[in-house]
This record gives structure tokens, C-alpha cells and sequence, in this order.
């Protein structure tokens, strides 16, 4: 009863089930925009790839020739993806000042929060494997 | 002649994919900016498809055209102008129809923007769809670009497109109107909203026009619906126009009348009552 009353359109339009197509549209347009944007200035990726290695180049040595840069389909969403092979990483001497300052902002305390709880759970499951859950 | 003291802007009405109301919106936003006052010339840049005399009811008054001008076949280009018939400081130079999209090359339009824009205010330019030499040639002389597009994926990729060859070309001033909008489908989830449209492409959002069927009405009758007191889409264009003028005017939103406030609660509410 309740389908035949759907096929009527006016029962369809308010009591059918909601169609959405314009989330598709959008997440389906910002892919394509991707590429197109990346095929119609291929230096974009070039220049990007370009001022990563400047960037990586003081905290380490990598190996350039086997160092991947692509943009990629990922779960619908478009992903940069950047793979960089290390050669060395550089001493402490040769790092920029920045990267030895001790930094106490409050990202920096909840990572090391993380961290520790996720030692602690670790602990657990070995000591008492069973008990867990 | 002049309104202005500077000299007269050059903007390029474009899109990239046909169809989506170029020669509409350059129509009305021409007639708009001269019921103001303003002395505008319109250029139809589409060599072979000439449409926007049609629109504009001014078919049976062309003598000599754009390629006429640029050929040098009449003593300037004030010869071949058309006068619009409601406003005295409207004129429109129309497409040439029997000729090939190269017979106009850029650096000829070019010249011809400069002559121009000592005698008006402005000049608006109805670019031809596509990306090709007829794109070229309209673009080749504007200081300013008037992309039009609809909330459609195919109509929104070409405009991106046509977006990134105005900025290779160094027009810095991009701005956007979104045509036929229907608010109806955009609540319903079936419609690109005005700023999805915004957020992807990521230019300055002109005005937007609603859907309205008093267009194709106004198309017939070769009046612009910008003179139409009753039409939606025409009051959306005033606001462009006034937006054109004096960029600090507020942008205005097509849906506020009565009606369309009742529908959307009526709507909403019978919506809740089922979910």
C-alpha cells in the first residue's frame, strides 16, 4: 500500500526517500578539478616537488632519483602522496635551531600524552593478555 | 557621450560551455548599466552564431558588422553601431554570420577595445563557448572577466577551465554569476548550492541569477528581462548591475518573497513530520 501511495508524485516528493546528488556532484567535481588543474600546468607538481626536497634537504639526504610525488585517489578523496627514500638523516649540528628547541606549546604535551598512554596499554596486554575486554 | 571622466572598462562575458546564458546576462547587464546612465557598447564576438542582436530586438537593423569594422570596410566603428531602441546610450556591435571564427585576429580586437573605450563607459564583450581562437580574440582586449556558469558538474568544470586561461592571460579581475539557481533543488540536496560553486572554483561571486522562466519570455518578446518588473531573474541582474557599479553593494538573495518563504516552511515542516 505504502509503495503504491509513492508512485503518486506528490507522495513521492514529500514522503519518498531523500535523493541526494549534490554532495556526489561536488566531491566528484573537486577530483576532476584536481586533475584537470594538474594536466593543464604540469610545473605545479614540478614546483612543488621541488621546494619538498629544498625542505627536506636540511633535515636529510634523500635519494631524489627514487622519490615518489602523486596525486592520488584515495578513498574518493584526492591525495597528495610524496614517498622519499632516506639516504641519511643529518646530526644534531646540522639541523636548523629550530627543529632543537625544546617546544612547550600545547600540541607537543598531548602528543607525548598519547604517546604514553599507548605505552601503558601495550604493558598491559603483556602482562595480562586475557584480561583485556 | 561619456558618464565617466577615466577612460571605459572592457569586460568579457564568458563561460566555456555553451548554453549557460552569456548572451543573456550581457544583454541585461548592458541594458541595466545604461538605464543607469552609463554609455555601454555590447560586442557579439561569436563569428558565425551571431545571437545577441536577437536577444536584444535589434535583428533587423544591422547594416555592417564586427568583422566589417576590423576589415576597415566602413569609415569607423561608430558606423556599424546599433542604437538600442530603449536607450539612447545602448549600442551593440554585432557578429558578422557568414564569416569564419579567424577572420578576427587578437591583436584586432585589441586595437579596437582601445578605440572604444575613449567614447564609453563600457564595453561589454559576448564571448563565443569554447576555449578556441574565438575565446582568444574576445579576451584579447578586456581588462576584467565575467564568468557565467550554471550549477551543473559539466558546466562548473569548463568555467575552472576557462578560469585558468584568464589568469594565464593576466586578466586579474575574475568574477562569477551563477545562472538558473534553483533554490527548490538545492534544499532538496539535488543541486550544486551557490557555494559548493563558490568553494571549487574559488573566485569572487558576482551575483546569482535564479531560474526563471519569464527569461525565455523576455528572449521572444527581444526585451531584457532586467526591464521586467515581474521577473526574478531580472531582479537578480539589477543587483549585478548595481554590484558592477559600486562593488560595495550588498549581494541580494533571489529567494525572499512571500511565496517562497511560505513554500519553504510549509516544506520543511511537512519534511520533519515524516522523518
Amino acid at each position: 500500500m505504502n509503495s503504491l501511495l509513492l508512485k503518486v508524485p506528490i507522495f513521492h516528493r514529500l514522503f519518498g526517500p531523500k535523493e541526494d546528488s549534490r554532495n556526489a556532484a561536488r566531491e566528484r567535481l573537486k577530483t576532476a578539478l584536481v586533475g584537470d588543474r594538474q594536466t593543464v600546468a604540469p610545473q605545479l607538481m614540478n614546483c612543488l616537488q621541488k621546494e619538498i626536497e629544498e625542505c627536506t634537504s636540511r633535515y636529510l639526504r634523500a635519494d631524489k632519483e627514487h622519490s615518489v610525488y602523486k596525486i592520488v585517489d584515495k578513498d574518493g578523496k584526492m591525495t597528495l602522496k610524496v614517498e622519499i627514500p632516506i639516504l641519511h638523516i643529518n646530526r644534531q649540528r646540522d639541523l636548523p635551531q629550530e627543529a632543537l628547541k625544546e617546544e612547550k606549546s600545547e600540541e607537543s604535551v598531548e602528543l607525548r600524552l598519547h604517546g604514553t598512554k599507548l605505552r601503558k596499554r601495550r604493558v598491559k596486554k603483556k602482562s595480562n593478555p586475557e584480561s583485556e575486554e | 557621450m561619456r558618464k565617466g571622466s577615466n577612460v571605459g572598462k572592457v569586460i568579457v562575458v564568458t563561460s566555456g560551455k555553451g548554453g549557460v546564458g552569456k548572451t543573456t546576462a550581457t544583454a541585461n547587464i548592458g541594458a541595466g548599466l545604461a538605464s543607469q546612465g552609463h554609455s555601454v557598447v555590447l560586442i557579439d564576438t561569436d563569428i558565425g552564431l551571431r545571437n545577441l542582436d536577437l536577444v536584444l530586438g535589434l535583428e533587423n537593423r544591422i547594416v555592417f558588422d564586427l568583422v566589417d569594422v576590423v576589415e576597415g570596410k566602413c569609415r569607423s566603428f561608430r558606423q556599424a553601431l546599433i542604437k538600442d531602441k530603449r536607450f539612447d546610450n545602448l549600442s551593440i556591435l554585432a557578429s558578422a554570420q557568414s564569416r569564419e571564427k579567424d577572420a578576427v585576429k587578437p591583436e584586432q580586437m585589441k586595437k579596437l577595445c582601445t578605440e572604444l573605450k575613449d567614447a564609453f563607459d563600457f564595453i561589454l564583450l559576448d564571448c563565443p563557448a569554447g576555449i578556441e581562437m574565438g575565446f582568444k580574440n574576445a579576451i584579447a582586449g578586456a581588462d576584467e572577466a565575467i564568468v557565467v556558469t550554471n550549477p551543473e558538474v559539466s558546466a562548473v568544470r569548463d568555467a575552472d577551465r576557462i578560469v585558468g586561461l584568464l589568469e594565464a592571460a593576466e586578466i586579474n579581475s575574475i568574477r562569477l554569476i551563477l545562472n538558473r539557481v534553483k533554490p527548490g533543488l538545492i534544499k532538496r540536496g539535488q543541486m550544486l548550492s551557490v557555494s559548493d560553486v563558490q568553494d571549487i572554483l574559488n573566485i569572487e561571486l558576482l551575483g546569482q541569477v535564479p531560474e526563471d522562466e519569464r527569461i525565455v519570455h523576455s528572449s521572444n518578446k527581444g526585451e531584457p528581462a532586467i526591464l521586467d518588473a515581474r521577473s526574478k531573474a531580472g531582479m537578480a541582474y539589477r543587483n549585478i548591475v548595481a554590484r558592477i557599479v559600486d562593488p560595495a553593494t550588498p549581494m541580494v538573495d533571489p529567494q525572499t518573497s512571500i511565496w517562497s518563504k511560505l513554500r519553504r516552511v510549509l516544506t520543511t515542516d511537512l519534511g520533519a513530520q515524516v522523518g
